[in-house]
This record gives structure tokens, C-alpha cells and sequence, in this order.
């Protein structure tokens, strides 16, 4: 599917600065990571099969404000942010395997990355039944993810 | 009323109109609901007017087209594009292009020369192209060009424009075999917008080939949108005019504003 840059900017780009300003706090960061958010976009123009892809750019921005934050050497300002930032900071094995196919798979709905989920989970609020209907993974798989971060020793518990 | 605050992804696309009704309705009913839908509609009218869409539009297609479309030409940086080999994607910097020639680009940036002390920036308010040049003997630095000036085939060159007030241009080089080639936008089916502000820096550099005599750069402006296929078409049916007299200059309806910047090539 051929991407309007023009016209998916106009609609989409306001809500996905804001998410990246949330995750970032910084409006030249958010502002960047904006930009590589609809760059990743272009990049995968014909695998687009999305009719609203609100949920896809949110996605996407998620997992690119958690790359920019494993090595920012940002503090955290509130409760969220403390949780966000450790989960960005977490290197855990599916993530070193799998994170840089994260994209990849997202377009084709393949499995999610497990920091993505666990932002959508333990920062954003949403349940496990959205989270999973969010990136596409059952809600077994979903809890299966988040139970491997807590077991590495991320101090989380489900919301 | 919901107690439990819903997730601002359900705010974002019920104010976008993307929520399924059952969906809607609940977060409808959820606290502060008008409150964030409300702001939600306040920060997209600010946002669109700090970071205008044609602007910013722009900008991701140039990021796109440096970082990806074309990485494929980067590992063949001998392959010629019209006239000009395009060698690298050189979206960050003109230093690339000093180091180009001795560095090669597993490298990593070499330690330059103070780039300001050596290039004279694009200054004033009217539309401009500028032609920089990595010190081809190989020492680092670049060297803006005049009109005028000498080049060699094999030589390296950035190009950059300032927009001014024009909205909307391309730019394209003629060479003395009469050939045309187009280097902004990336392609003749894109939009020609610029983006205003300061000198901007085309992602490429390109390595002049050994077409003979000269080498036409043209800055085309308007303020208003136009066909780019149309013009560099115009400017093929008029290279070979051109190409026997580099003086002149193409002659396009009154809405194009050009400028040109000729390097005269050594044999």
C-alpha cells in the first residue's frame, strides 16, 4: 500500500509526537524519533495492509522511544517513568534476538517484543486481554513474556 | 462512569475516529473523557502549525530516501547517475565528502579541518545553490565553488540550496555532452517542495564524471507547485542549445525562478 506522507503526517504525527514525548520528555528527541517513526513506515510501504494504523504507528513508536531511552542517561521524573526506563534498560534474550526483526514482525504480525508489550502492559494500563489484541499474540503468549521479564528481576506486577 | 483511566491510545483513536462503537462508547463513559479528547484536539491544531505537514513530509521522504531507498547504490558508488556518479548518502554532513577520497566509508568520520572556517555559508533571503567541493588533494576539508570555477572528472561535490521564499523547486545539472540528470527531488514523480529555513545539504555527493567542458548546476524555484517531470523534460528539449553555449541559460515560463552555477572542466 502506497503511503500520502503528506496526508498520513497531517492525521497521524500529532499523536505519535505525543507518545514520544511522553516516553522521551525531551521535544527535540520526541521530535527526531518522530521522523523515524514515519521513516520506518515508508520503509515497509507495501507490507501495509493497516486501514487505521493508529495502533501500528503507536507501536512502532513505542519500540523506537525504547531504543533512544537504552542509551539515554535520562532520571526518572515519576512512578511510570522509573518502571519505563527499566524496562527500556532490560536486555533480555528475546529482545537481543529478536529486537532488531521487532519491525519486521510487526508488519507481518508475528510475535511482539517483549519490552513493547510490557510498556503497553505496565505503563500505558492497558489489560492483557488489550495488550494482546494490541500486537497481535494470544493472551497466553503475552503473559508467558511478561512473566520471563519478571523473572529476570524487573520489579512489575501485572495491572 | 469507568474508574479505571483508559489508556491514552483509546483517547487518541477515538479522537481519530478509528475506535469500533462497542469500544467507543465505553470510553465515552470513562473519567475526563471530553477533557482529553479535548486537549487531544488542541495539541493537534498546535503541533500541525509548529511542525507544518509539507515541511515535515518532506523531511521524513529525504530521511527515507538517505537512509534506505537508496542504500543499494551506496555499495556500487561507481555507478553513474546521468552525468554525476552519486557516491555516498550525505545527509549529516559535507565533512563526509572531504574524507570520501581517502577514508572510505567503513571507516568512520576522520578528524577534519574546522568545517566553518572553510565553507562560507549560504547567506541573504533569496533562493541559492551552493556547490562544495572535497579538497581533491586530499587532505581533508572542503572547498565551496564559484561560478566558473575548475573541476575535474573524479572530483567529489555536495550540492545545497536555500529556499528562501520559494516553496516548491528542483535541482538539476546539464553537462557539456548535453545530459541532464535530476537531483532534487529523488525522482521526477515526487513532490518539489523545499524546506525553508537554512542551507540544506542534499543527502548524496556525487563524483563529477568526464563529461567535457562544463557542468550547468540549476536551482529552480517557484512559490507555486509544479510537474517536475514537465521541466526536466523542458530542460532535455533545450540541453543541446545549452550545451553549445554554456552562457545561456534555459528559458522557462515566468512562474520558475533560476539560478545556475557553471564549473568549467579541466581536460
Amino acid at each position: 500500500m502506497a503511503i500520502d506522507v503528506e496526508a498520513y503526517y497531517r492525521k497521524y504525527a500529532p499523536m505519535v509526537l505525543r507518545r514520544c514525548r511522553f516516553m522521551l520528555r525531551e521535544e527535540e528527541a520526541a521530535l527526531d524519533a518522530m521522523q523515524d517513526v514515519f521513516v520506518e513506515l515508508l520503509r515497509r510501504e507495501h507490507d501495509l495492509v493497516h486501514a487505521a494504523p493508529s495502533s501500528l504507528l503507536y507501536t512502532i513508536a513505542t519500540h523506537v522511544c525504547l531504543n533512544r531511552l537504552r542509551s539515554s542517561k535520562r532520571r526518572p521524573e515519576t512512578r511510570d517513568d522509573e518502571i519505563l526506563l527499566s524496562i527500556a534498560g532490560d536486555d533480555g534474550p528475546e529482545d537481543r534476538t529478536l529486537s532488531g526483526h521487532f519491525l519486521d514482525r510487526l508488519f507481518t504480525r508475528e510475535p511482539d517484543s517483549t519490552r513493547t508489550i510490557a510498556v503497553l502492559h505496565y505503563v500505558d494500563g492497558f489489560t492483557l486481554e488489550e495488550t494482546a489484541a494490541q500486537v497481535g499474540l494470544s493472551v497466553s503468549g503475552v503473559r508467558k513474556r511478561l512473566r520471563g521479564l519478571r523473572a529476570r528481576g524487573l520489579a512489575l506486577k501485572d495491572v | 462512569m469507568s474508574t479505571k483511566r483508559v489508556p491514552d491510545l483509546l483517547i487518541e483513536q477515538y479522537a481519530l475516529g478509528e475506535l469500533p462503537p462497542a469500544t467507543a462508547r465505553r470510553v465515552e463513559r470513562s473519567e475526563g473523557f471530553e477533557q482529553r479528547v479535548a486537549k487531544i484536539r488542541r495539541d493537534n491544531e498546535a503541533t500541525l502549525a509548529r511542525y507544518p505537514a509539507g515541511v515535515y513530509a518532506a523531511r521524513i521522504r529525504n530521511q527515507y530516501e538517505a537512509e534506505y531507498r537508496d542504500r543499494s547504490r551506496d555499495r556500487t558508488p561507481a555507478r553513474t547517475v546521468g552525468t554525476l556518479a552519486m557516491v555516498l548518502p550525505a545527509a549529516a554532513a559535507l565533512l563526509v565528502v572531504g574524507f570520501l577520497l581517502f577514508g572510505g566509508l567503513d571507516v568512520g568520520f576522520a578528524p577534519q579541518a574546522d568545517p566553518q572556517a572553510e565553507i562560507t555559508r549560504l547567506k541573504g533571503v533569496e533562493p541559492a545553490i551552493a556547490v562544495y567541493r572535497a579538497d581533491p588533494r586530499g587532505v581533508g576539508g572542503v572547498q565551496r565553488l564559484s561560478d566558473g570555477d575548475n573541476a575535474r572528472a573524479g572530483d567529489v561535490v555536495q550540492l545545497s540550496y536555500q529556499a528562501a521564499d520559494a516553496r516548491y523547486g528542483v535541482i538539476v545539472s546539464m553537462d557539456g555532452r548535453g545530459a541532464v540528470t535530476l537531483h532534487y527531488p529523488p525522482d521526477p514523480g515526487s513532490v518539489p517542495q523545499l524546506i525553508p529555513g537554512g542551507e540544506q545539504t542534499l543527502p548524496y555527493a556525487y563524483r563529477l564524471d568526464d563529461a567535457p567542458r562544463f557542468e550547468m548546476f540549476l536551482f529552480i524555484t517557484s512559490r507555486t507547485g509544479f510537474d517536475v517531470a514537465a521541466v526536466v523534460s523542458e530542460l532535455e528539449r533545450q540541453a543541446s542549445r545549452i550545451s553549445d553555449d554554456p552562457e545561456q541559460t534555459p528559458d522557462l515560463p515566468q512562474q520558475f525562478e533560476i539560478r545556475s552555477l557553471t564549473i568549467r572542466k579541466e581536460e
